[in-house]
Formats: structure tokens, sequence, C-alpha cells
């Protein structure tokens, strides 16, 4: 176990914390004002129908993966939850750039100061974060 | 774990992750364009007004609109036909004379359809034609029931909502104004739930392109669309839940009166038809909908007749305190008569699903 090791351990750890601190602003951000959050999405061309459930959904989410990042065990599948959330949320911003006959407004907090292509952008580098994580992420289990 | 079931793990992730979403996208388009369980969609700053004139009476009605003009008919003044252009700025103010003056007149009403116009009452009943060249309306009939709306098709037809005799219910007609001798009616078009008065009003109106006329009920979600010869074409929902109308009828014994005992549930106010479009100044919220601006604006639905499908909403904001009284659309404008207003806003593109 050299230094590589805790090169590889500490990117994903970080990479962890990263977006449990994303996870828990964005879920946290969504909740406090729920109300708001909930007519925006009925409001989004993508999901309006689903808007009701998604709007759960997607904080509870959130806090899931925030917390299973925290921990050592749940990290790795945490990882790949956030991963795909991310994912999620990238196709999400491509296809109302692409594809939407109207580009509404609506992210909280200091993530509504962004526009839509800086929103995407910011996705991604998070999206490639995560996923180098996942390769190189050192498991006990395995290892041992 | 080897290298390799990471990269699977992770390309499933990223897989299913995209997929879910373009999935959703998807069914969210189909369910809200096609089967709406009543969500509003409203795009920003749809309608943006850009004309405003002041009438200085508020006893204004559209009577139609053609080439670049406006026409306004006036409830006291009812032989006066008052033109706009696109601006608001009033062309000119034209006394209408008939050619026939022992009927019955108490409030005719016009309408305006390309260069021909129309006064006609019809509890009267009488109908006028003329052109808007020289103002002079010419005596068509008087023959026949009662009616309640005429709506100027092509070549000369005319669609009117007539009373039927003795039972009084609202029956669908037509005759083309070069030949009045033959009405036609379609009994089947107006689908009764109640009684066939109150429960089928509505609003009716003729679609340009689709040749057709056009109905819209009031008190239920439901627009029933037949081309010239009265033939059923389709009937189309609105987004909202209505289906049947929700009126309490009674029947008043001494006075030999039905009406309502209660306030009826309208689904419908005002309405306008443009092209393939129809649109409505819907009188329920949906879901998921900002609650304010109901008390700030009125709310007009979009939907496209050709494939019944609901397009957007859009917000005509009320002029000190007061709702818009009643809108035509013309193109990209809409006109809407507020107060003793008149105002004029434009629509954008992106009401329109891009295709």
């Amino acid at each position: 176990m050299g230094s590589f090791y805790k090169v590889q351990s500490g990117f994903a750890i970080t990479t962890s914390y990263l977006y449990t601190l994303l996870f828990l602003y964005a879920a946290v951000s969504k909740l406090l004002d729920f109300e708001n959050f909930r007519v925006q999405l009925g409001q989004s061309p993508l999901l309006s129908a689903f808007a009701s459930t998604v709007a759960v959904l997607v904080p509870a989410i959130e806090i899931i993966i925030a917390l299973l990042l925290l921990t050592n065990k749940g990290r790795f599948i945490g990882l790949i939850g956030g991963t795909a959330l991310m994912a999620m949320f990238s196709a999400y911003i491509y296809i109302i750039l692409h594809y939407s006959a109207f580009v509404p407004c609506s992210c909280g907090g200091v993530l509504e100061k962004m526009d839509w292509n800086q929103h995407l952008i910011f996705n991604i580098a998070f999206v490639v974060m995560s996923a180098i994580a996942i390769l190189i992420i050192p498991l006990n289990n395995t290892n041992n | 774990m080897t290298i390799k079931i990471r990269i699977i793990i992770l390309s499933c992730a990223l897989f299913l992750g995209v997929i879910t979403v373009i999935v959703l996208f998807q069914v969210s388009e189909n369910i809200i364009h096609h089967s709406n369980t009543f969500i509003r969609r409203f795009p920003n700053h749809a309608a943006q007004e850009i004309h405003q004139a002041d009438l200085t009476f508020n006893s204004y009605y559209f009577a139609g609109a053609a080439g670049d003009n406006i026409y306004l008919g006036n409830l006291t003044a009812p032989l006066t036909m008052t033109v706009l252009d696109t601006t608001l700025v009033i062309k000119g103010k034209y006394k209408i004379t008939l050619n026939k003056t022992d009927l019955p007149f108490k409030r005719p009403q016009l309408k305006v359809k390309g260069n021909e116009f129309y006064v006609y009452e019809g509890t009267a009943p009488y109908i006028f034609k003329g052109s808007t060249k020289d103002w002079k309306g010419h005596f068509l009939m008087n023959s026949g029931s009662y009616f309640s709306q005429v709506q100027p098709g092509q070549e000369g037809d005319l669609f009117i909502r007539y009373i039927a005799p003795v039972s009084g219910e609202n029956t669908i007609g037509m005759f083309n104004t070069n030949d009045t001798s033959t009405v036609k009616y379609n009994k089947k078009l107006l689908q009764k739930q109640i009684d066939g008065i109150f429960d089928t009003d509505g609003q009716l109106h003729f679609s340009d392109s689709l040749n057709s006329m056009v109905y819209l009920y009031r008190y239920r979600n439901q627009y029933t669309v037949a081309d010239k010869n009265l033939k059923l074409q389709f009937r189309g929902n609105t987004i909202d839940t209505t289906t049947k109308a929700q009126l309490a009828i009674t029947r008043v014994e001494s006075h030999k009166i039905n009406t309502l005992e209660k306030p009826p549930l309208v689904v419908n106010r005002q309405s306008a038809v443009d092209g393939k479009l129809l649109y409505v100044n819907a009188a329920l919220m949906g879901r998921l909908e900002p609650e304010e601006m109901w008390e700030v604006a009125s709310i007009i639905d979009v939907y496209d007749l050709s494939n019944q499908s609901y397009q957007a909403s859009f917000y005509l904001y009320h002029i000190d305190g007061k709702k818009i009284r009643s809108f035509i659309v013309r193109g990209n404008k809409v006109y809407a008569l507020i107060k003793n207003k008149i105002v004029a806003y434009k629509l954008l593109e992106h009401l329109i699903d891009k295709k």
C-alpha cells in the first residue's frame, strides 16, 4: 500500500465529499421551497406529467446518496448512484437545450446563477470525477 | 474487483441514467399533448403587450377581423361599425344602412368575415348581409327558428346555433347565403347531457384552415368540429377534467321556467379560433400552477385542432383589476377588450411546438 493507493483513496473520498455537499445543498434548497419547486417542475417541458412524483423522489434520492457517500461501506454504491443521477441531470439539461419548445428557469440557490450551458459543463465535470473515482477507488473487500 | 467489472458497472450507471431521462421526456411529452392530466405549461413572457387604446366606452364587442382591419360593434350604437388598424388606431366609423326597416329591432349584432358583414338578431329573427365597401345591408331571411349565435364560414356559408322549436334545445344548422332556401341541421352535433339548453351552451367558431366549424362547450371540457356540411369531423377535449356539465337545473312551476339552482361550474369562458388553433380563456386552475397568477391574469390555453393536442398556455394580465371581456386572435396577435380599452399582444413563436 504505497502513496499511489493513498492518492486513489484520497481522490475517491474527496469526490464523495463534494458530491455529499452538492446533493445535500440541492436537496435542502428544494425542500425549503418545496411548493415552488413542485410548480417549477410542472412547468418543466420535460417532466410536467410526473412533476409531483419527481418532486419528492429527487430530493429523497439525493439525501440517500449523500449519506451513503459519507460511509466507507456505502461509498462505492453511493458513487455509482451519484454518477447515474448526475448523468440524468446532464441528459435532462441537454434535452432542454436541444429538444424542448421553450427553456424554463428552475434551479435552486446558488445554482440559479448559472445558465444552462454552464450548468451542463458543471454537471459533466462531476460525472467525470465520480467516473474516475469508481474506476480507481480501492475496495478493501476485494484487495484483502 | 477488476477494472473490467468497474467499467461495466460505470457504463451501466451512465446508460441507465441517460435512458431513464429520455424515456421520461418522451412519455411526458405524449401525456402533456395528448392525454393531459390537467397540467398547464407556461412558456415565459409568451404574450407581450404591444398596443393599447382607450375606446371611451365598455360597450364594444368584436365583430371580426379581416386583412389589417379589426371590426368592433357597439351595443349602445348597434348599427355603427368601428374599424381599427392593427396598431389600434381608429380608421373610421361607419353607419350601416338596412334595406328593410319594419322588423322588431331590439339589439342587432354585427359580424364581419372577409369583405362581408352581417347584421342579425336571433330573437327577432332576421339576418342581413352586405359588403364592407358600402356598408349597405340586404335582407336575407326571417323565416325559420330563433337562433342565438351566428358564425360566417367560407364562400357565404353561415353556421348558426338555432333554438329548436318547442324543446328549446341548442341545435347547429347552416345554410349558404347565396341560396337561403335550404337549411341543413345536424341535431347530433351538440350532445345533450342534462337538458340540452344550458348544458350544451358554448361558443361557435369557424376555422379557415380546416374549413370547419368549431363549437366549444362552456360547462364541459369538449369541443366539436364539423365540416361545411355539418358532418362531424371529431370531438376533442380540453385539458380540464370536467367531462360532464355540472349544473343543477330546477323548474320554477309558478313562473313556468327552468333555471339554475346554484352557480354553474364554468370550464371554458371566452374562446377564439384562428387558423388551426383554438384559444380558450380557461376558468379552472390546473395542477401544479402558481395560484396567485389567477388573481392578476386571465389564462389562455392553446390547442392545435389539426391533431387535437394541447400546446401551451399564456397569461393576459388584468387592467386595473378587470379581466378580459372577450378576445380574438389573428396570426401572432391577440386583441382583447378589457374595461373600456382594447389591448393588442404579440405572441411568441415558442407557444407552438417546433416540428
